[in-house]
């Protein structure tokens, strides 16, 4: 009953004053009914609203709603205080952010300037280095040096032309090629050089060899002939090109003449080094050939093709 | 108190960053001087050794290390071309096949492993050449042999 009274007056004032303003009013204080503390208030409330009610004019009404506002608050201190604290508190949160937010500036700020000071400490220590690498020093010392450095490096490189593997980049391993292919050029001079001091005893050894005519012949593998005939054809070009092929190879230069003393003298003695004796068979019959041309006679020459041809 | 924790934090871990810069940089300065000292021993230690093959009584500096090595390998080529020339001149001109042509057993040359060679070379030739001036009496030739085995 009386919550219809309250209703009631509400909708009598409403063709009198103006219609949407107390519409909005009416929509207030639905939102205030719709609230939780409102129905606590509103039976607190209940004998002042029906004293209110007896005067029925329209401005008491509005004073009635005024001072109902009005006692409402103080009725209710409990209520408004906590929602006012839970308001703060709620409020404390965004003022709290911005302070840390605040803080996160602050703390970036801290980086940047830390930052700078980083940069400012790298900055000297770059200086220097870039000085030191680029500027050309001008002290005689440093001149000479470079000097000495750009020597080794050209004749490192005209090493390299002569050194078979030339193409390694590596000082060390360089000098390491360097030092075979020289021990190898002195290995392969000396061999030859034996032959040449064995010079006076080549009519020795053509005899040695007609005694040794009736050896077969074996025939040496397609692939060494090819070797030869590669060697053969560097020699005519290239003597260097020619020793570095057989480095390469892991071969030495010898006279036949050489070969066949050496098997010779160790045939008799030693029967593990038969299978080495049959190696150097077929050049006795080469070296044959060879010693017919060496012997300069026309006739001979003809005879070793015919001799070669069968 | 959260944030200025968090705050520190984050200045330490910069530290941190920077102190391992740091430890990095030393490493990299330590490890090239370590390499560069390696380097340089085994430079050295080849160039002694190149020295004593190319010229045991000449300057000790790399520059006339290396200049006599390059000379040094120069004459040894010359040296194997004058020493091969009398065979390379006997050319049987009657062969008219390119492969006999360029066959090193008519010239009296052959190949030979260098294995086989090292031994040879570090031999007197006279002791090589000895047997084959006396092999009319085989009594005699074998005798003879015995004392240079």
């Amino acid at each position: 009953m009386n919550s219809s009274s309250l209703l009631t007056p509400s909708s009598s004032p409403s063709p009198h004053l103006q219609s949407p303003a107390t519409f909005d009013h009416d929509d207030f204080l639905h939102h205030i009914f719709s609230s939780t503390p409102w129905p606590s208030s509103v039976l607190d409330d209940t004998p002042p609203p029906t004293s209110d009610c007896a005067p029925v004019t329209g401005f008491h009404h509005h004073d009635a709603d005024s001072r109902n506002q009005i006692t409402m608050i103080p009725l209710s201190h409990n209520h408004p205080n906590d929602a006012l604290f839970n308001g703060f508190s709620t409020g404390s949160l965004p003022f709290h952010l911005p302070q840390g937010s605040g803080g996160q500036t602050q703390t970036q700020s801290q980086a940047t300037a830390s930052a700078t000071t980083g940069g400012a400490t790298a900055q000297p220590q770059t200086k220097p280095k870039v000085r030191a690498r680029r500027g050309q020093a001008t002290d005689p010392h440093s001149i000479a040096e470079r000097l000495r450095r750009e020597r080794i490096a050209e004749r490192m490189k005209s090493l390299q032309e002569l050194v078979p593997n030339g193409n390694k980049t590596d000082k060390a391993s360089m000098l390491d090629e360097i030092i075979d292919y020289v021990k190898f050029l002195q290995l392969q001079v000396k061999v030859l050089s034996m032959s040449r001091l064995g010079g006076a005893a080549s009519a020795s050894s053509q005899i040695s060899e007609d005694a040794g005519g009736s050896h077969e012949n074996t025939s040496s593998s397609g692939e060494a002939k090819m070797t030869e005939h590669q060697v053969a054809k560097l020699m005519e070009e290239d003597m260097g090109s020619a020793m570095q092929y057989l480095q390469g190879k892991g071969l030495c230069l010898m006279p036949i003449s050489l070969a066949t003393t050496i098997s010779t003298a160790t045939c008799p003695s030693r029967s593990p080094f038969v299978k080495d004796t049959g190696v150097p068979l077929s050049p006795n019959l080469s070296t044959t050939i060879v010693a017919n041309g060496n012997g300069s006679s026309l006739v001979t020459v003809k005879d070793a093709p015919s001799v070669s041809k069968p | 108190m959260e944030f200025s924790r968090d705050a520190g934090m984050m200045m330490e871990n910069k530290r941190n960053v920077c102190s391992l810069g740091e430890s990095s940089i030393k490493r990299h300065k330590s490890d090239l001087s370590f390499s560069s000292k390696e380097r340089k021993d085994k430079v050295g230690e080849r160039i002694s050794a190149l020295q004593q093959i190319v010229s045991p009584y000449g300057k000790t500096d790399t520059a006339s290390v290396l200049l006599d090595a390059m000379h040094y390998i120069e004459f040894l080529h010359e040296q194997v071309k004058v020493l091969s020339a009398p065979y390379l001149q006997t050319v049987p001109d009657a062969t008219q096949e390119e492969l006999e042509q360029y066959s090193l057993r008519n010239r009296g040359l052959c190949l030979v492993p260098m294995e086989n060679t090292v031994g040879v070379a570090q031999s007197n030739g006279a002791d090589i050449w000895a047997p084959v001036k006396t092999p009319l009496s085989p009594a005699f030739s074998v005798t003879s042999q015995s004392p240079f085995r």
